[in-house]
């Protein structure tokens, strides 16, 4: 048997044996050069572009080779253009800066520690003053959940989490009435996932069921039931008074994004094409649906009932759903882009709010945190003096 | 702008490919690899030198490419050629075959373990880095180590 220990040697070794090219650098300086030609020249063919807006239909031009370039009318043939919209209509991105300095009245801090010792890791928020914390005794093992009120500076117990039943909860979900998560175990050689559900009210955990054999790519809590979608896709309930697990019907090829809605992306831990663009979203409390068309050229483009987000190149783009909206955001793109709350996309350790063009940082440039749950109404990081910083997306804009 | 960048770029291109070598197994990949996260940094180094770690910056660049779209041109590229075991066995001394067993992990699994094990992050950077939850980068090392027949401190039930 190997140990961990001769894993670090022979990836050490390889790395230490191995010679990097001579002219590296070089040769990206000519790409770059390359490049930057290239986009000039694109940059002068395309001048005076604009973003058209047709009749729900979005065509976004600009920025690729002649060759490429979409036709709008070719894309949107019974379209007749409603409105123009030229790309420096939304508010341009200005300077970032520090979260506690763009919304002051939205941010505040929360303890770091329990009185305990566990460690408080920022859940969400509940209103504009109530902050709900995960407290954990050991590395990722939480134990208990706690509310902290920033105007009282009082915690208060929301429930404590059974321990001991042999797996890490995870993943907990805000839903309206109820916080909710689960744990996996292996039962002879079968996963089994443990569904449970503590009043956001407060009050004791209930375990609301076990079900064997499925996998969770994402979860979350209705006003009655439990639900979760399986990795191959598919939303699934469970009462939480009792009773079987169901399929919901028409979620074939969809998974839970955040309650009520679902998306044909599969979630983050599953997708392994960072590229593919969300084409659906469905409202499984309403039936509401959006048929998302991604503008050409961009990837990566997800939404939630508020925004959508997407790469183009070295550009952010967003728009809601319907299509309207749509705006470049030159240089803001990312790999790590998420749509967090109804307010902000964060990209990186930056946060972006595309109806005023407010860009904040978060934390430091290595410590900032993604929002924790699949609708975010917080984002959190170490404010470096023994407490945590918490935008409180409920506070923001009262 | 662009001298601190090549200052940058020659003071550390070095280590970013060794890094991505680790990561990809491949030293070609490595190049390719390394040059287009470069590519990515140099179009955004204003920005991120003003608020942000470049070398980390193009490190989640690379890993997360790696694990994405580069995974097509990776799997032609090894219907194209056969793994020549023998030269990896004499370049690499020691636990050759545990080099050589790492070429059979999926890329998800093989670049947590890299995070891991010579990048030296916790876990909870790892899910940050490659934008899954801590629980998931736990399960995927968890099962390469088992591939790879490589023993736990401390297993994960245990600490449970």
């Amino acid at each position: 048997m190997r140990t961990e220990q001769d894993l670090r040697a022979a990836l050490q070794r390889a790395a230490d044996q191995v010679t990097p090219p001579a002219d590296l650098a070089g040769a990206l300086r000519g790409r770059r050069r390359r490049r930057t030609r290239r986009r000039y020249q694109a940059a002068l063919a395309f001048a005076g572009v604009v973003i058209v807006a047709a009749g729900g239909t979005v065509v976004l031009r600009g920025g690729g080779d002649g060759a490429t370039a979409t036709n709008p009318k070719k894309v949107a043939p019974t379209a007749t253009p409603a409105a123009s919209t030229r790309i420096s209509d939304r508010p341009a991105v200005k300077k970032a800066q520090p979260a506690r300095v763009a919304w002051p009245d939205a941010v505040s801090t929360v303890p770091a520690k329990a009185g305990d010792g566990a460690r408080y890791m920022p859940l969400a928020a509940l209103s504009p003053t109530e902050v709900v914390l995960l407290a954990q005794r050991t590395f990722e093992k939480t134990t208990r959940i706690d509310v902290y009120d920033t105007r009282t500076e009082q915690t208060r117990v929301l429930t404590r989490i059974p321990v001991n039943q042999g797996y890490l909860p995870q993943r907990f979900e805000v839903g309206t009435d109820y916080i909710g998560w689960y744990g996996m175990t292996l039962r002879d050689g079968n996963k089994v996932a443990h569904f449970w559900v503590a009043p956001r009210a407060g009050g004791p955990a209930i375990k609301v069921g076990e079900v064997t054999g499925t996998s969770v790519a994402s979860n979350g809590v209705s006003a009655d039931s439990f639900v979760w979608s399986a990795f191959p896709g598919g939303v699934y309930r469970i009462p939480i008074t009792g009773g079987s697990p169901e399929k919901i019907a028409g979620t074939d090829g969809l998974w839970l994004a955040s309650w009520p809605w679902a998306t044909d992306l599969p979630p983050s831990s599953i997708n392994t094409d960072m590229d593919r663009n969300q084409t659906r979203l469905v409202n499984l409390e309403t039936g509401e649906k959006h048929d998302i068309v991604p503008p050409p050229g961009v990837k990566g483009l997800h939404c939630t009932f508020s925004w959508c987000a997407g790469r183009s190149g070295d550009d952010l783009i967003v728009m809601h759903p319907d299509g309207s909206g749509l705006s470049r955001v030159a240089g803001l793109s990312s790999y790590m882009i998420q749509v967090a709350g109804s307010h902000f996309i964060q990209t990186g350790g930056s946060l972006y709010d595309p109806v005023t063009g407010k860009t904040a940082t978060i934390g430091t440039p290595r410590e900032y945190r993604w929002a924790p749950t699949s609708s975010p109404t917080l984002v959190s990081w170490e404010d470096g003096h023994g407490r945590q910083g918490v935008l409180n997306m409920l506070a923001v804009d009262g | 702008m662009d001298d601190t960048f090549d200052d940058f770029v020659r003071a550390r291109a070095g280590a970013l490919f060794r890094y991505g070598f680790v990561l990809t197994g491949d030293t070609d990949d490595a190049a390719d690899l390394v040059q287009e996260a470069l590519l990515r940094l140099g179009d955004t180094w204003d920005r991120v030198i003003r608020k942000d770690d470049p070398e980390g910056y193009v490190r989640t660049i690379m890993v997360r490419q790696h694990i994405s779209w580069w995974r097509r041109r990776r799997r032609e590229h090894l219907m194209a050629e056969t793994p020549d075991l023998g030269y990896t066995d004499r370049r690499f001394d020691g636990d050759a075959g545990l080099w050589a067993e790492l070429e059979g992990l999926p890329r998800r699994q093989r670049a947590v373990l890299v995070l891991r094990y010579y990048e030296d992050l916790p876990d909870t950077e790892i899910a940050r880095i490659l934008g899954v939850s801590p629980g998931t980068v736990r399960s995927q090392a968890s099962r390469a180590l088992d591939k790879l027949r490589v023993q736990r401190q401390t297993a994960l039930m245990e600490e449970v």
